[in-house]
Formats: C-alpha cells, sequence, structure tokens
C-alpha cells in the first residue's frame, strides 16, 4: 500500500513520519516515531492501554486514524513524562502498590492525568469512572483506585 | 484507500459521490475498530471534521434543538437541558468511557445503528428526526423510519446525516433513560428510554423506547396511547411493560438469553417510567 509523508503535532513537535493511509495514531506512534509507551492491547478501543491526550481529550490511539490526526495536538505518555505531569500520579501508584505487570499502567497514568487537570477533587466514583475504560487484569483495580484517591481525593467516597 | 478532509458539505457529498464504497468518517470509534479488524476496508474515507457547523447544537426558536452529526457524546453529557431534552446527558453518560465519549459522535452512532447502542433508543423516545444530504438534495425523516434493521438504515451510498432534530419538550416533562449492561459503560442488554409530559397529576404524552431487544428500537403505539390521560399507577406501568416484553423480538446473544431479556423489559420499563414521572412531577411543583 502507497505510503504518504504524515506530519502530526506529537508532545509538542511536529515530526513526520512515512504512514500508509490506514495506519492509526497508534502505529504510528510506535512504530514510526518508536514512542512505544502506549501500549497495544485490543486494536478496538476496549481496553484503553493505547490512551493518549488529543488536543488535551483522553482517546484511544487504535481508534484516531493518524491522518485524521494532523492538525491537532497528540500528547503521549512519554511527553507527561517529560513535562513532569504524570509524576505525581506515577508516583502515587507506586506507594500504592498499584503497578503489576505495568502494561495498563500508561493508559492509567494518562486517564488520571485528565481527571486531576479537571480539578477540585475526585471521589472514589469519579477515579473508578475515569478509568473504566482502562483494563487491568493484575490488580483488582483497588489499589490503583486508592493512589488515586489518595491522591486527588477530597471527598474519599460518595458511597455508590 | 485515499482520505480526504472537506471543507464544506458539497466537497464532501462529491467526493462520495466519486466511490460507490466511499464512507463517511465521524469519530471513528467504531468505523477504525472494524477496519483495525479488516471487516470493512473503505477504498475511500472522507473526513466530516473540517465542515463548519456539524459540531454544533442549535437551539431552535420553537424550543426544540437541532444537532450536528458530529457532536460528540461528551458534548452531549456536559449539555444543559430542559425538560425531557435532559434525558440527552443522561444517556451520554452511559456510554462506554471517557475516551470513547470524547471522539464519538452521535451521527456515527445512528448510522452505524447497532441495536444495543445507547443514541437509537433514547432519540426514538424523544421523537427525533434525521437530516440527509445526498448530490441530489435533501431530505428529513423520523429516526424510527431511518434504522430499518440491525445496522441498517436508510441512508443510500453518496447520502450524509448531517444534523439530528428534536421536537421541544412539552411544558412539564421529563425523560428517563435506563440502562442494563454487564459492566458500566457496556453495550445494553436491555435498555428503556422514557419521555413523558405531564397534565396536572396525569399524563399527557408519553413515548417509551426498548433497545438491545429487537433489531431496532421498540416502541408500542397502543400501549402508550393506554397510558395518556392515566396517573402512571403500578398497574398501568406494568400492562406497558408486559406488552413491550411481548413486542420485542429478542435473541440469544453473549450478553443474555431471549429469554432473561423478556424477563428484564417489564421491571425496567416500570423503573424508567417511575424516574421520568417522578422527575416531570418534581418539575410541576
Amino acid at each position: 500500500m502507497k505510503r504518504t509523508l504524515l506530519e502530526l503535532n506529537v508532545n509538542g513537535e511536529l515530526q513526520q513520519a512515512p504512514t500508509r493511509p490506514t495506519a492509526t495514531l497508534l502505529d504510528v506512534l510506535r512504530d514510526g516515531l518508536h514512542l512505544t509507551g502506549s501500549k497495544r492491547g485490543c486494536d478496538q478501543g476496549v481496553c484503553g492501554a493505547c490512551t493518549v491526550l488529543v488536543d488535551g481529550r483522553p482517546a484511544r490511539a487504535c481508534l484516531m486514524l493518524a491522518v485524521d490526526c494532523q492538525g491537532r495536538r497528540v500528547t503521549t505518555i512519554e511527553g507527561l513524562n517529560e513535562s513532569g505531569e504524570a509524576a505525581a500520579v506515577q508516583q502515587a501508584l507506586a506507594e500504592n502498590g498499584a503497578i503489576q505487570c505495568g502494561y495498563c499502567t500508561p493508559g492509567i497514568v494518562v486517564a488520571l492525568v485528565d481527571l486531576a487537570r479537571a480539578g477540585g477533587g475526585a471521589s472514589e466514583n469519579d477515579v473508578r469512572r475515569s478509568i473504566s475504560g482502562n483494563i487491568c487484569r493484575c490488580s483488582g483495580y483497588v489499589k490503583i483506585v486508592e493512589a488515586a484517591v489518595s491522591l486527588l481525593g477530597g471527598k474519599a467516597s460518595d458511597g455508590r | 484507500m485515499d482520505y480526504f478532509r472537506p471543507e464544506s458539505l458539497e466537497e464532501a457529498l462529491g467526493l462520495l459521490a466519486e466511490i460507490p464504497d466511499a464512507r463517511c468518517l465521524a469519530g471513528g470509534q467504531t468505523l477504525v475498530a472494524m477496519m483495525n479488524t479488516r471487516i470493512v476496508a473503505p477504498p475511500r474515507l472522507v473526513s466530516l471534521r473540517d465542515i463548519p457547523g456539524l459540531d454544533q447544537i442549535e437551539a431552535l426558536p420553537n424550543g426544540g434543538l437541532r444537532m450536528g452529526t458530529m457532536v460528540t457524546h461528551e458534548t452531549l453529557m456536559n449539555l444543559s437541558a430542559n425538560g425531557a431534552h435532559r434525558l440527552l446527558p443522561e444517556t451520554a453518560r452511559q456510554i462506554a468511557s471517557p475516551a470513547i465519549r470524547a471522539f464519538g459522535t452521535v451521527g456515527g452512532a445512528l448510522c452505524h445503528a447497532d441495536p444495543a447502542a445507547d443514541w437509537p433508543t433514547a432519540l426514538v423516545a424523544l421523537d427525533a428526526s434525521v437530516h440527509v444530504a445526498g448530490i441530489d438534495g435533501k431530505r428529513r425523516e423520523p429516526l424510527a423510519e431511518f434504522l430499518v434493521d440491525a445496522l441498517t438504515t436508510t441512508l443510500e451510498p453518496g447520502e450524509i446525516l448531517t444534523h439530528i432534530e428534536i421536537p421541544p419538550p412539552g411544558q412539564t416533562s421529563a425523560g428517563a433513560y435506563v440502562k442494563f449492561a454487564r459492566v458500566e459503560g457496556d453495550f445494553a442488554t436491555v435498555a428503556v428510554a422514557v419521555s413523558l409530559s405531564l397534565s396536572g397529576p396525569t399524563c399527557e404524552a408519553i413515548r417509551i423506547a426498548v433497545g438491545g431487544c429487537s433489531p431496532v428500537p421498540t416502541r408500542d403505539d397502543a400501549a402508550e396511547t393506554g397510558l395518556v390521560s392515566t396517573e402512571l399507577s403500578e398497574a398501568d406501568m406494568q400492562a406497558v411493560g408486559n406488552s413491550l416484553a411481548t413486542a420485542i423480538q429478542p435473541e440469544d446473544d453473549g450478553r443474555a438469553s431471549a429469554a432473561y431479556r423478556r424477563m428484564v423489559v417489564p421491571g425496567l420499563v416500570q423503573r424508567a417510567i417511575t424516574l421520568a414521572h417522578d422527575r416531570a412531577s418534581e418539575a410541576r411543583i
């Protein structure tokens, strides 16, 4: 299939990558730009391991066509690392023993950074909702939720 | 595959007309997943995201709403609406997860016409109609007629669903969207959407749509008419619940058996009517 040169704004820099027209953003991030923090789990938008920010909103990199991301701002886990925005979330996860195999962790971190950006404290329910699209097969989520509530919780739990 | 991102509707229609199997790309949250598994391989994609106005929600002079096909679930989740139109944020909140809601669109969901999806059920209850543009002109059609069968609509090759229009909410109106799913954010095993208005304590008008149980959302005209001018007693609600449980055409699938769905429908109908009724009563006081 014909390759075209794509220009994408990734982590604040314009990057060029030769791309098949049907490539997803995840394909280009991992294989073209070697940003392998975003993981490929299902390629169906179900698992959340590839979660990135597109124009500041959480997005499934596997469900965005790369070519349709031209003109948009893409922020990956690497970008959040470099800017330091992920640090607090990562530390909370580490301190609470919320990381096992780690495959879901970049997606979880991006989702929780999005929740933290909203500001104003988060209940346990808010946390569970914010990571409801991120599947973790190790933890049973309890430690992840505890970590997020310890960092962001104003109201520890609102019951439901 | 080639890809275009036109900046006008006319240009988009022209691009679609050139290749019969060309597809529109809206939020991509279903189409790209299908492309990844090679269920579909469109020879051309026409992205709708640069066409002005398609991501806007407009309040109409008569109190109705007109929303563009590219309005996302997230936008509707944050919509401040009146009366029965509050069914929109309540439904949007229950769709998938934050990342899907941020990019998935209402128009994309209607055109895909998945029987277990949320918007077809909720918008049929709201008596929505769709605006469709083609190279030969425009048409408007009730959503209930636009949805023909599972994954099938009246959309012809080359046509674009551009807007969805919802009539004004009744004076004392409310809605409710109650979804029964395996986990939060999953497709519906059974979903019930209710839109009603009250006149004093009695029901003035009501629409009830059941989703996840038939190729397209199920309504029962006669049962709805039977509820008008009642006070929506428990017996009234049971009757309509039972008749809807008979009207659906459920199948066994991974989520539930057909028999199970028939058992769930009456209770869910009652819950949704009760919710909507309570909300409308509160608005009346």
